[in-house]
């Protein structure tokens, strides 16, 4: 190390030097976490492969350098088969950072060692960050790192990340790497590939347009493994056809079979001598998955544990929503009755604190939610419960590997319908974004808490679990059908890989929780205050003369135009305007009606002014809440699926289909319920 | 090998016993559940099941039904003499879990009822919000305590270590 300093004093006072540096490695190894520790950002991090989708960039001043981080999904190999794995090998292939941090999982040394075979026949200049330490331990197992660290050639950092042990020892090491040339990797091919190995190198020398500093044994070795990619690749260099021609005829899938093989030899040679495996055969993770990834107890588990999710929310959040309620009612009241200015009163007290009221009173239930979403995730529990109804989807002869995205539009659909990038198949993936939107996220929860709790009492979590159900059951029903339609075709067999069990940290929670919460505040504070502002303003004109939020209003001459479409539904033009409104962001289902019904000036918060209203009750708030479950997805949710099918066709599709869906549900248990005499 | 060979033999007969009162609990509590609903939807208020002190509830006594269950395939898979302590503390797991949950809204009650005197509470008592399976639940804290070596992670691992 002292060298390496002495080397660091030389350069110029002053100016930084920017190191490029790429966090890459398999999936779910702690390589978002090991990005937060080092530039104190809060990329997500939860405990099963493919939480990062996309690749995010992050600063940290070490010394005199500069170092320019990026955090990459996970991949096991650089021959990249989903979207996710495209986006980390482009830029470990492509962007060619300085130094690459492989960080490794311990407990799983061999298969996370193949990578780093990869990664240095690239050319890469690699430091291992060997995570998780702490599980290996656990199993009693042990790596000789020093000795690992010789063989290979490359730098060892063992590491806790989420402990912060190592990280600066991980910086001395990225320093001392970008410093030094390192050795490549003695992997030996049979005579044959490496012969004709260096006649593909022989051939690419000549081509002028490939660039310099690209790795040509690399590149020569995926000629020869047949990477379909390949040819695009010359192309985008504008290499001749006849040589690409040339080139590709190289290829042999022998080769590939015998280059992989080989790549797992070298590591298993290498294994053998450093790694001591602990006695346990079967780990505490393998005897609690027998039970909750059990062929019958496995589903009634996971809905038990949701069941119990609700009613924790809902036990949690009532007394604090109650006393939200009370002060906004209050504020309501005070600014109406002292504000002179009649059309002022109004706006703050109806307009803002009304609507923007009704929707921050579910801030309790909503970070309750959340925290409860990140414990689960944490623990390793999220991805039994997707690994259960994943095997409950193949055997409807869909595919698996839906659920985790499912599982997580329980949060928000934005980033749920992004995780499916990491699906293989691209017929499962479209299937998998156009059913997403069913699953209920966070802003829909305010309007199932506020009916529920106002019109079924006692058994409001029960009702609101079964509407979560519910779309679980519609979102199934929806992939048979586009299966047998439009996405025909088999599916991807279906492997996954189940992490391990962590305990869950109620720090790490709780900063998720907030995480996630700030978005909802946020939204309050912009999105949903115009929103209800411009409802307000439609709710108070044409000016002068007219009852607010009355039949005479802007506002009304609206809702009353599509009326009839919703009758059968048993709503009245407030909610449709509510529900027309509620596009834009969920949240403003409530806020809208929180602006119309809670702003009559009175000191009652909004739930006080629907029970005292004639308008709702139980079956109509029933079938409403049904409505807003199932009905058509947010502005924001339209956006990403757009990006992500590349379609407005399908997204189209997604919003016509969801809102028809949406009215017959509603229809049902609006004309059977009035039918078996629970109307009005 | 030996401790191991206890370890099995030892939570046959808990895991038996354990099942059998919490399902025979759960089936009651259903059927009980049925009849407090049917009482209730047709405004009986003088009906008989209004005059057991802890009502009982469907979805609470599905929680217990399903926690019996684990622990009943707990026992057959002693039975085959394979290792099932993953079904004992899964189980304990799940039913502390409740307890802890219903003992939360039991508070949470308590607040909404005196503390804040919602209306919804006027007729609330404490009886209305003890529900059942915290009745039950000496059983998986005996399970917790006397299994604690592999209830609890990290704790005396080589019960968990031997197979
Ligand atoms: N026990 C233990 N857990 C860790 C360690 N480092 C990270 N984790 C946990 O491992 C899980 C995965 O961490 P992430 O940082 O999301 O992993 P990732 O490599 O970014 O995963 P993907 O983005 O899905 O590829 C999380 O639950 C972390 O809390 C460690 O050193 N020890
Ligand atoms: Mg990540």
């Amino acid at each position: 190390m002292a060298i390496k300093t002495k080397n660091v004093k030389d350069i110029s006072k002053g100016s930084k030097i920017s190191i490029n540096i790429a966090l890459a490695g398999n999936p779910n190894t702690g390589k978002s976490t090991v990005f937060n520790a080092l530039t104190g950002l809060k990329q997500k991090i939860g405990n099963w492969p493919g939480v990062t989708v996309e690749k995010k960039e992050g600063k940290r001043r070490f010394n005199n350098f500069e170092l320019s981080i990026t955090d990459l999904p996970g991949t096991y190999s650089l021959s990249a088969s989903s979207i996710d794995e495209q986006i980390a090998r482009d830029f470990i292939v492509h962007d060619t950072p300085e130094v690459v941090v492989q960080i490794v999982d311990a407990s799983n040394l061999e298969r996370n060692l193949y990578l780093t075979t990869m990664l240095k026949e690239l050319g890469a200049r690699v430091v291992i960050a060997l995570n998780m330490m702490d599980l290996l331990e656990k199993d009693g197992s042990s790596i000789n790192v020093q000795k690992l660290s010789t063989e290979i050639g490359i730098p060892i950092v063992p590491m806790i990340a989420n402990k912060k042990i190592g990280i600066d020892d991980l910086e001395n090491a990225i320093e001392s790497v970008y410093q030094e040339d390192q050795k490549p990797m003695k992997i030996r091919y049979s005579k044959e590939i490496e012969e004709t190995l260096l006649k593909i190198q022989n051939i690419l020398v000549t081509i002028p347009s490939i660039p310099t500093n690209f790795n040509l044994r690399w590149l020569a070795i995926q000629i020869l493994q047949n990477n379909t990619e390949i040819p695009t690749l010359l192309e985008r260099w504008s290499v001749k056809d006849t040589n690409i021609g040339e080139l590709t005829s190289f290829g042999k899938e022998d080769y590939e079979a015998e280059i992989i093989d080989s790549k797992y030899d070298y590591i298993s040679k290498i294994t053998s001598k450093v790694w001591k495996k602990g006695e346990t055969n079967v780990t505490r993770s393998d005897l609690i998955d027998q039970v909750v990834t059990h062929k019958w107890l496995g589903i009634p588990i996971f809905l038990l544990v949701m069941w119990g999710s609700f009613q924790f929310v809902f036990a949690v959040s009532v007394p604090f929503m109650e006393l939200i309620d009370m002060f906004f009612g209050w504020l309501a009241g005070l600014l109406v009755d002292n504000i002179q200015i009649e059309w002022l009163g109004s706006l703050l007290g109806d307009g803002i604190v009304g609507g923007l009221g009704a929707v921050l009173i579910f801030v309790p239930p909503i970070f309750t939610m959340f925290f409860i979403l990140s414990i689960l995730e944490d623990s390793g529990y999220l991805a039994r419960a997707a690994f259960v109804m994943d095997k409950l989807m193949v055997k409807f002869g869909l595919h698996g590997h839906s659920f985790i995205p499912m599982l997580l539009g329980f949060g928000c659909n934005v980033p749920a319908i992004m995780s499916t990038r990491s699906l293989k198949d691209k017929k499962d993936r479209m299937i998998t974004i156009l059913i997403n939107p069913f699953m209920s996220c966070g802003a829909r929860m305010p309007v199932f808490i506020l009916f529920a709790g106002l019109f079924f009492g006692a058994s409001a979590g029960t009702v609101i679990f079964a509407l979560y159900i519910l779309g679980i059951v519609v979102a199934i029903l929806t992939a048979i059908l586009l299966r047998k339609t439009f996405f025909k075709g088999k599916s991807a067999p279906f492997i996954m890989e189940l992490p391990q069990y962590h305990t869950p940290k109620l720090k790490s929670a709780t900063i998720a929780m907030w995480d996630k919460g700030k978005m909802y505040l946020k939204k309050a504070g912009t999105i949903i205050l115009i929103g209800v502002m411009f409802v307000w303003f439609l709710a108070a004109m044409p000016f002068g003369g007219v009852e607010y939020g009355g039949p005479d209003t802007w506002l009304a001459a609206v809702g009353t135009f599509f009326e009839p479409i919703f009758r059968p539904l048993g709503f009245d033009w407030r909610i449709v305007v509510a529900l027309i409104v509620g596009f834009i962001a969920k949240e403003l289902v409530i806020g809208s009606l929180g602006t119309i019904v809670g702003g009559s000036g009175s000191e009652e918060g909004i739930k006080s002014a629907i029970l005292a209203d004639g308008g709702f009750y139980a079956l109509n708030s029933l079938s409403l809440m049904v409505f807003t479950l199932l009905y058509v997805p947010c502005a924001a949710v339209v956006g990403v699926m757009k990006k992500e099918t590349g379609s407005w066709r399908w997204t189209i599709f997604s919003i016509v289909y969801s809102t028809v869906i949406a009215w017959l549900f509603a229809f049902a248990v609006f004309q059977i319920g009035s039918l078996l005499g629970f109307g009005l | 090998m030996e401790m191991v060979r206890n370890t099995s033999k030892n939570i046959k007969t808990p895991l038996l016993s354990g099942s059998l009162v919490f399902l025979i609990a759960a089936i009651a509590e259903i059927i009980l559940g049925i009849f407090k609903i049917y009482a209730d939807s047709k405004e009986l208020e003088e009906h008989w099941v209004n005059a057991i002190p802890f009502p009982p509830g469907i979805f609470p006594a599905l929680s217990i039904f399903i926690i019996g269950l684990v622990w009943l395939a707990g026992y057959f898979v002693c039975i085959r003499g394979q290792d099932a302590k993953g079904y004992l503390l899964v189980g304990t797991v799940i039913a502390l879990g409740f307890i802890l949950l219903f003992i939360l809204i039991l508070l949470t009650d308590v607040f909404n009822a005196y503390a804040l005197k919602l209306e919804d509470y006027e007729d609330w008592t404490v009886l209305a919000s003890l529900r059942w399976i915290i009745f039950l639940s000496p059983i998986p804290i005996f399970f917790a305590i006397k299994y604690r070596g592999f209830t609890f992670p990290g704790r005396r691992r080589e019960h968990i270590k031997a197979k």
